[in-house]
Parts: C-alpha cells; structure tokens; sequence
C-alpha cells in the first residue's frame, strides 16, 4: 500500500498525432495515478477534442488556457492544480510509458520521500521515431551519461534529468511553484535542487519510449543530431569566441546560487561559484575541465 | 464514450492448491488486464508452479496468505490492493474458470454507471427466471457466482468488502444480496462467455441407472460450509429478501435428500453436513476447526 496518491501531470499544445497513444500508455500501467491533470496551452488542433474522449473518466482532468503559458508555464499551472500532497509525475504529450513506470518510480519514491525533503526519481528513455521504431535504445549510452558519476559539480555542465521520466515528492512540488522564472526548463531546475540541498535518486531503466519528431516542442541542442559540417562550424564558433561555450549554463547556475544561496551549503556554495568563475576562461580550458570533472 | 478509450482493469485470481490447468485458465484472460493479483492460500506452495506463473508476464503480482484465509479474505486482499494502486473495477477469477475469447473485455464497460456493483460473465446460455433485460448484451440477474466478475471496487469498499467469517460457500451470494441491498445493480452477459469447472463431475453409470447423469460433487468439508452458511444467510435475510431464503432453504433441503439418495461415502457428508448446522446454532463461523 502506497502512503501518498500520485497526480500525473501532462502538458499539451497541438499534440492530436500522438496525445492517444500517450494516454493509453498511462491507463494501461500496472498502478494507476490518482488523477491525471491535462493543460492545454491554447492548442488550435484536435487535441482537446481527442482528450474529451475521454471526458467520462474519473481519472482525466482537463484545463484549457484562456493564452499560452509556454511549457514550463504550463507544467506549473498543472502542478498547481494537481492534488495538494501528492507525489507528481511528468508527462510529455507524444511519448509512450512501459507498463511499470509508475510502479517503479513510486516504489522508488516511497524508499526516499521523508515528506521534509525535496526529492526527485528518474530514468533512462529510449528514443523512437514518429513511427514507434526505436532510435536509440538507451538515452544515457547514447550521451555517455553514466548516472552514478552525477553530482552537483558534473550537473551545472549540462543537465541529464529528463522530465518525462521524473516523479517528485510534494517538498519538491513546492519548490517547483516557487521557480520565479521560465528561462530555464523545470527538469534542469529540479534537477539541480535535488542533488544539492534534495535527494536524487536514478533508476537505471528505460520506462519511458520517448519520441522524437519534427514536432518537438523541447528539443536539446544536445541529442539534435548534427552533421560534421555543423558540428565543424560550432566549433570555430566557439574558438573564434563568436559563441560562448556553456553560455545558458552559466546563466543557470547563477539564477540558481541567486535564488538558493541561503539553503545551499558552503561547500555546494563553492562549486557553483568555482563553476561560475570559469565564465571567461579559455573556451579549450572549459572544455578540458567539463572532461576532467565527468571523469 | 469511444469505444476505444476502454477502461483500465486489474483483475485477481484465488489459487488453492492450485494445478497446471489454471496457467491456461490464466493465458485465457491475462492479456485484457493492466495487473493480476495472483493471491495464492494455498499452505504449501507448488514452488515450480508460481515460478511458472510469476514467469508469464510481468504483471503478474504474486501474494502468498501463508494460510487458507478463504476465498473472502483472499478476494478483499485483492481488491484492497486494486484499489491503493487506483484502479476502479477488479476482474475475480478462480483457478477453474477461462473465458472463451474477448467478448467480456470488450463489452462490460459499455451502458454501465455508478450504480453497476458487478458485471458477471455467463458459463451457461440459460437464463433463469430472475434475469431481466437490461441492454443488448447484458441481463440484470439477483446473482453472480464468485468467477468471472469486474466488481465496482468504489462499491465494494462502500458496503464494506466479502464477508471474511464464511470463509468459502456462500461468499457470492452474500455480496450480491449486499448490493442490492443498498439498490446497486448486477448484471450477466447474455451469451455464455466462460468455462467454469464447479466441483467434480461424478457419474453416476455405475449404479447402472439408465440415464447416465452427471452432477457436481464437491470435497465433503465443503458441505459443512454449505449448510453453515446457507443457515447464516436465511437468518442474515430473513427480512429483507424472503424470496432468496425461501429458495436457498429448499436448495439445502434438496442438497441434503441428494446426499441421502445419491452420494457415495453418505455418512462422511452428512457428518460434515450435520457439523455446519451445530456451528451455525452455536455462531461458530471462520474456518472449519478453527
């Protein structure tokens, strides 16, 4: 028996191809959510009458935005309104859940949630196309991200956390309604959270079949596969210092030390402030310190 | 509603004792199901067996009472389970029933409401006298037996779960009789959309009668559980549903003349039988023995 109920919370914006088979994928798992919060960001396409469907469901609340909230935005708005307490778990729109996710990330959850804490859970994905073939079999392999070697100072390099696969406790939830800004995504924010004053905790599964399609609303520069060609051009980009390596990263550390600093210990305060202070270093230098801090 | 967007079930089967037969009972309906709560009473396990079933699929949740607590408490550890992991309606199942294709899975959730307790799969074509119309696949009847149901778990925790101290007999109807008590409604499919396996079948040839019939024979501690908790319920009902007294009291009239007439091994059933009607005069209830 499960201490607290779980609220997945979805976020749509003209998502009619694949928002069905999403859905499905949550109605099909082995636990159920208490309740799954819908907000739709003003879609123009079918997706609010594919969702009403389902509109004699218990389980399925739908909101629809009078404007568009963007997605972090919107992601807030549904958290809001999902059941005070509850555990809360992501949802894209056009991703389909192996049966046990919620199972998993809620047993997870259960062993780490001390309802004082912030917490966060999350996993490994596949990536498939917009035919459900399976691009990449792991996320993680693909991006060399080995999840054991992840801490506060390999974080502020780059996030990993992945919102479609995350469950957080209600600690967390709130921390989320506090986030005062939409520059950043609410992954990489949480993300930081956890695994500096919160509890992280990963699950080295891939419970989440994620697509990835010309549609994508969020699409990380970092898995956009890019040709030689490109990829020869950013580098020049960033020698010639026409682009600033890790540019958004700084930036997020230092919203991140603003907002935190007095919850943030002084070791944890010293990391982020020895990453900040890179900022203007050599764009080889950085690259040579995000390896040797991975490694 | 679209009949795509169907409604998400858990189901769970009660094994005792169980043998090979109840994987491919369990293949028959484990497809349709988000979970099967396999709640095994059985004392000492058959390990290769639940290897087997724990090995047919990964939602299978396996739980072990360490004891026979009875097909009630077994029932309402299921449902208990169903309903903290959300899940509104909970397919029962036995270990000797399958179903004959999808028909059930597709149609239960069609023209049904808030006022459904229980949704039953018919094993015979028969109607019987109780049974009304109630839409085009679906009969009302006054009762289901314990197989084959989607119980309305909402319901089931409202009128407060199986009655745990009848242990076996009489299980089903209790809860039936419980539903409509409180005007909650129970319906049966009108086609015979399962196989159940009711006891042994024993024939009769042999005492060289010239009809060959066969009927249902159950182990003789079954008897006692019989004519216990018929007793039970014909005082329990008394005054609310008469009609279901009146009936249950003839049936165990006739269960009685059979043993007499028919039986092999008559003074073993009857002592069982006889031992029921002491332990319900004395509210003796639970397990035999206990």
């Amino acid at each position: 028996m499960y201490q607290k109920k779980v609220s997945v919370i979805i976020t749509t914006f003209n998502g009619s191809k694949y928002i069905k088979k999403q859905i499905d994928s949550i109605f099909a798992q082995s636990i159920l959510p208490g309740e799954i919060i819908v907000c739709d960001d003003h879609s123009s396409d079918e997706t609010v009458t594919l969702l009403n469907s389902y509109a004699n469901n218990d389980i399925l609340k739908i909101h629809v935005n009078d404007k568009k909230l963007g997605v972090v935005g919107n992601f807030k708005k549904a958290a809001k309104i999902a059941k005070q307490g509850n555990w809360l778990v992501f949802a894209d729109q056009d991703d389909i859940w192996i049966p046990q996710k919620l199972q998993k990330l809620v047993d997870a959850m259960q062993a780490i949630d001390d309802n004082i804490t912030p917490a966060l859970v999350y996993s490994d994905l596949t990536i498939i196309d917009k035919d459900d073939n399976v691009i990449y079999e792991s996320f993680w392999d693909k991006q060399k991200i080995r999840p054991e070697k992840i801490n506060l100072a390999t974080l502020l390099y780059g996030n990993i956390v992945t919102g479609c696969t995350m469950i957080i406790n209600y600690p967390m939830a709130e921390e989320f309604f506090l986030m005062d800004t939409i520059d950043y995504l609410h992954d990489e924010w949480l993300s930081l959270i956890a695994y500096s004053f919160g509890k992280a905790k990963f699950l080295n599964e891939k419970l989440v079949l994620y697509r990835e399609h010309e549609y994508n609303v969020t699409l990380s520069e970092n898995y956009k596969p890019l040709g030689i060609i490109d990829n020869i051009k950013t580098e020049i980009d960033y020698l010639s210092g026409k682009r600033k390596f890790l540019a958004r990263q700084f930036e997020l550390a230092n919203a991140f030390l603003v907002k935190y600093h007095d919850k943030l210990n002084a070791a944890q305060i010293h990391i982020i402030e020895n990453f900040i202070k890179q900022e203007d270093d050599n764009y080889l230098l950085k690259r040579f310190k995000r390896r040797i801090t991975y490694s | 509603m679209d009949p795509g967007n169907k409604k998400p079930l858990a189901g769970c089967i009660i094994l005792y004792n169980p043998t090979d037969s109840a994987i491919k009972n369990i293949e028959s309906y484990l497809d349709f199901l988000n979970v099967l709560y396999v709640i095994d009473n059985t004392e000492c396990v058959d390990e290769k067996l639940v290897k087997e079933i724990k090995l047919l699929d990964s939602k299978i949740v396996y739980v072990h009472q360490g004891e026979n607590k009875g097909v009630a408490s077994a029932i309402n550890t299921g449902a208990a389970l169903a309903l903290s992991s959300n899940y509104q309606w909970l397919l029962t199942m036995d270990q000797d029933s399958n179903f004959l294709g999808s028909d059930f899975f597709d149609s239960w959730h069609t023209n049904i409401n808030d006022t459904v307790g229980l949704i039953a799969a018919s094993y015979t074509d028969k109607y019987d006298r109780w049974q009304k119309d109630y839409s085009e696949l679906y009969n009302e009847i006054h009762f289901a037996v314990t197989s084959g149901n989607i119980i309305n778990l909402k319901l089931w925790e409202a009128i407060g779960g199986f009655e745990e101290k009848l242990f076996i007999d009489e299980v089903d109807h209790d809860y039936c009789l419980k539903l409509r008590k409180y005007g909650f409604k129970i319906l049966i499919s009108k086609k015979k959309l399962m196989k159940h396996m009711v006891g042994e079948l024993y024939d009769r040839l042999e005492n060289g009668s010239a009809k060959s019939k066969t009927f249902i024979l159950h182990s003789p501690l079954r008897y006692y559980y019989i004519s216990r908790n018929v007793l039970y319920l014909c005082k329990k009902y008394f005054f609310t549903d008469f009609d279901f007294v009146i009936c249950r009291f003839y049936y165990l009239i006739k269960t009685l003349v059979k043993i007499l007439l028919k039986y092999p091994d008559k003074v073993v059933y009857l002592s069982f039988f006889f031992e029921g009607i002491k332990d319900f005069a004395l509210s003796k209830y639970n397990k035999h023995g206990h």
